[in-house]
Formats: C-alpha cells, sequence, structure tokens
C-alpha cells in the first residue's frame, strides 16, 4: 500500500475519533460537573516528529495519530436552583464518593440523601465528609459555603471533603460523572473550600465550541477521503498502463 | 459508528427533559405539587490508551486516550422546596409551612401521604381529601360545629351547637421522610412510600423541626414558570446540536462509502 493512501486513512480515522469525542461532549451538554473531552492531535504530530533533545526524524511520518487525549478541567458556569442539597466548587477541587470500587472523585453537587440517610452523590454512593460518610436522617438538612452540612435545628452533621490535585489531567473518566485516581496521583485536601449553595455546576462544554469543531473535522475527514479517491485512481492508472 | 448512538443518547436525554418540563409547566397551578427535575451523568468509557502507557520511543503519556459512548439518565428528582403558600379563607384549606406530609388512607387501606391540604367534611363529618380519601388520623367535625379552628401545632377545635366554649376535635399529624424525594409519585397529588425513600416519622406540626399548619392557605406548586421556559429554551438547542452531530456523521459516513 502506498504510503500517501495509508496516510490519508490514518487521518480519517483520526477525524472519526474526534467525532466520537465531540458527539459525547454534546451529549453531555446538560450533565452537571461534566468535563469536556479534547483529542490532542497536533501533540502527536510534534511527538513524530521530533525526539526529547528538540532533533528533527527526517524518516518520520508526520501523520495523525490519537496518542493523546485530554479532559479540560476548567470550570462550567454555576446555576442556581434553589435546592438545599445541590452544592458547586468555586475553584479547584473534586467532592469524594465512596463507590464498591474505593474512592471516586466528582464535581457534580447534586446530592440527595440515600435510604439510609446518608448524603449521597452519583449513582447512590455515600460522599464523604472529613470523618467519612455524613449520616443526615429523617430531619432536613442544608449545606453551607464552607462545605458544613447542617441539620434544619441547627446542628453540625459534618463537613464536606474535598480535595485537588496538581495535575487534574492525570484522572481517568469512569461514567456516572465520577473520576478515579492513579495510584501515583494523590489529592490535596482544601482546607477552606469555597463552596457555591443552593447551585449547581453546569457541563463546561461549549456547543458553539463543539460546532465548529464539527464543522472543521468533517471538512479534514473530506480532504483525506479526496486524497484517497486520488491516489486510488493514479494507482489504478497505473495498474492499467502496465497491463495494456 | 459509534458517534450516531451516542448522539442518540444526547437527544434522549433532552426528550427527557422536555418531557420533564411538560409535566412540570401542565401542574405550574397544581396545590402542593413539587417539581422534577432530571439527572444526568455520562455513560461508560472506552479506553483506547491508558494513562502511563510507553509509546514507540519509550515515553509514557501523561494523558490516556478514552472515548465516551454519551449520556444517561441518572434519576428524576423532585424537588421539595417550599411552594408559595395561597390565602383562601376557607377552614378546611391547610397549607404546611416547612418539611411533612399530611396522611390519608388509600382506597385498598395503605397510607399514603400528600401537601395538599385542601380538605372537606364527608357526610358523617370525617376530614376527607378532595378525592375523599380519609385523613390520618381521622378527625371528626360534626355538623354542628361552628368556628372550625386549626392551630399551627394541628389541633383541631370547633364549638359545638348551642356552647360558647371551643372543645378538641382532633390533632393532624404530619410525617417526614429520611429521603422524601424517593417517594414514589402516584398521581392525584399523592405519594407513596419506596424502599429508597425510608420509613415514616411521624410527628406534631411546628416541633422538632416539622412544618406548621396554616389554616385558610393552600400551597401552591412551586414550579416556576420564567425558569422552565429558560430550560426548555437550552433543551431545544442541546437537542438541535445533538442532530447536528447525526447529520455529520450521515454525511461521513456518506462520503467514505461513495469512494
Amino acid at each position: 500500500m502506498s504510503s500517501a493512501l495509508y496516510l490519508s486513512g490514518v487521518g480519517a480515522r483520526a477525524r472519526m475519533t474526534q467525532l466520537e469525542m465531540v458527539s459525547n461532549n454534546l451529549a453531555n451538554v446538560d450533565t452537571p460537573g461534566y468535563k469536556a473531552d479534547e483529542p490532542l492531535f497536533s501533540a502527536a504530530l510534534g511527538m513524530a516528529l521530533e525526539d526529547e533533545a528538540g532533533r528533527l526524524h527526517k524518516d518520520a511520518f508526520p501523520f495523525v495519530s490519537t496518542a493523546e487525549a485530554g479532559v479540560r478541567h476548567e470550570s462550567g458556569s454555576v446555576s442556581r436552583t434553589g435546592r438545599t442539597l445541590d452544592v458547586a466548587i468555586q475553584g479547584n477541587g473534586f467532592f469524594l464518593v465512596q463507590t464498591p470500587g474505593g474512592i471516586r472523585y466528582t464535581r457534580s453537587g447534586a446530592f440527595s440523601l440515600n435510604a439510609n440517610g446518608e448524603l449521597a452523590g452519583p449513582g447512590g454512593n455515600p460522599v464523604l465528609g472529613s470523618g467519612g460518610p455524613i449520616s443526615v436522617g429523617s430531619a432536613g438538612a442544608r449545606i453551607e459555603r464552607d462545605g458544613s452540612v447542617v441539620s434544619d435545628n441547627g446542628a453540625v452533621l459534618g463537613k464536606l471533603q474535598i480535595e485537588e490535585f496538581l495535575e487534574p489531567e492525570k484522572l481517568h473518566k469512569q461514567g456516572e460523572s465520577l473520576f478515579a485516581a492513579p495510584l501515583d496521583l494523590v489529592g490535596l485536601p482544601v482546607e477552606h473550600p469555597q463552596l457555591e449553595v443552593a447551585s449547581l455546576e453546569q457541563s463546561n462544554v461549549q456547543a458553539v465550541h463543539e460546532l465548529a469543531k464539527l464543522l472543521i473535522l468533517q471538512r479534514a475527514f473530506d480532504a483525506s477521503m479526496q486524497a484517497l479517491a486520488a491516489d486510488d485512481s493514479a494507482s489504478r492508472q497505473l495498474i492499467q498502463e502496465m497491463n495494456p | 459508528m459509534r458517534a450516531l448512538f451516542t448522539a442518540a443518547t444526547g437527544m434522549e436525554a433532552q426528550q427527557t427533559r422536555i418531557d420533564t418540563i411538560a409535566n412540570n409547566l401542565a401542574n405550574v397551578n397544581t396545590t402542593g405539587y413539587k417539581k422534577s427535575r432530571p439527572e444526568f451523568e455520562d455513560l461508560f468509557y472506552e479506553t483506547l490508551a491508558a494513562p502511563g502507557a510507553k509509546d514507540s520511543s519509550g515515553a509514557a503519556l501523561p494523558t490516556g486516550v478514552q472515548i465516551g459512548h454519551g449520556v444517561k439518565l441518572a434519576s428524576i428528582t423532585r424537588v421539595n422546596t417550599q411552594g408559595e403558600r395561597i390565602q383562601t379563607g376557607r377552614d378546611l384549606d391547610l397549607a404546611i409551612e416547612g418539611e411533612g406530609f399530611f396522611q390519608v388512607q388509600g382506597a385498598s387501606g395503605e397510607t399514603l401521604y400528600t401537601r395538599d391540604g385542601s380538605f372537606q367534611r364527608d357526610r358523617d363529618g370525617n376530614l376527607v381529601t378532595r378525592a375523599g380519601l380519609l385523613v390520618t388520623p381521622g378527625v371528626q367535625i360534626p355538623v354542628d360545629v361552628r368556628d372550625v379552628t386549626v392551630l399551627a401545632d394541628g389541633t383541631v377545635s370547633g364549638v359545638p351547637a348551642g356552647q360558647t366554649n371551643p372543645t378538641v376535635l382532633g390533632q393532624i399529624e404530619v410525617v417526614r421522610f429520611a429521603n422524601p424525594s424517593g417517594l414514589r409519585a402516584l398521581g392525584g397529588n399523592l405519594l407513596a412510600p419506596s424502599e429508597a425513600s425510608g420509613d415514616p416519622e411521624a410527628g406534631t406540626p411546628s416541633q422538632n423541626g416539622f412544618g406548621a399548619i396554616s389554616q385558610g392557605f393552600l400551597e401552591s406548586s412551586n414550579v416556576n414558570m420564567a425558569e422552565e421556559l429558560v430550560r426548555m429554551i437550552l433543551a431545544q438547542r442541546a437537542f438541535e446540536v445533538n442532530s447536528r452531530v447525526i447529520q455529520a456523521s450521515d454525511e461521513m459516513l456518506k462520503r467514505a462509502s461513495n469512494l
């Protein structure tokens, strides 16, 4: 197979991957605490052409690959809901959730109470306070700006634990609005968190941005397909001329 | 092509949101109605390259490649904020200010819960809901009793014919749940307990954190029309962008198959 044909194929494949990411972002345009996926094509291109010392590799094909993809961790906009168990983190940090598979992290603060009367996050899993799950019982509760969970009669029931990461891009997405941390990534407790109460952090997907990417990737896909067709017809002509 | 199905989950999610908004708006004048809100979560991810994997030059990738499969409906939560109190002046219209539900007896004897306090008297003088379900614990108000008064703590009293001093006729009790959002809506302003709601805890109104009763008032729906309309516009646009992805995927597939 000619390298031009192969390169066009790889290019088209990369656009497909990008389309899948754009599609996932747009499907989650309304998911609280969702963080957008971003494929890093240019980084892959640079890596293929240069090594760490900055030497150019003349024999390296500058083809595009999806060796990397990042998650954009900037905050989404915060919208007020008025529900006392909705809370959004201002700035960095994640809520901690105890799941059967271990501790997971989330930015989605649409909490509720599970049947045991514990404050629960995504999937009904208990949210962790500084001393483990926070038991609310049958009286109502609200969350204050510093993360304290206060019952309706004024008793402090616990304080939400919030941790931040130096390299949040190393977190793994798990679905259900949860992130998992690899072993070498340690959460640093946020001592004085600033929370927006009775509010939710919206998805940080920008629909306009994603639509622009969609248009660009469609055109790039078209171009790859055209290059493929051109190369194919050149090969066909060559074969015909060699077999008169 | 995964993108087609991913976008379809997005459209389905927005459809659910529109369905919920429609029901909220339809109940904008329903006594004691609590608005619902769908909660979404991202679906599972396929990992194409794990973070930390080595590339051909031996360098570890700082981040991996994960492709998500769209969005799913996690739950539809009832938002139990207080609705506005509307003055009616009717002696048997009761509103709970704060936490708690009235208890009524369902058609097959089970206990059901409601925030709708527009009560009536049946022909035996029993306090019943508009649908004729008995309020429990029962309160009987004889026909000849005048000036029925319900105090903040739920005590029902009235002045019997030929007397001048009021006598206590009964006591209205309210209940609360660990997770009121977990109650199952049955329609007719009625809620049933579920596995998720926890067990009911009964109490006296206005004591121990229970809401107080106000007589002559009804609790209106907590649906905010402006808010619902804004959400509807957002849902419509989100639906559109997802359909745009389906269109783009389709065009790309067509292009590839036309080679």
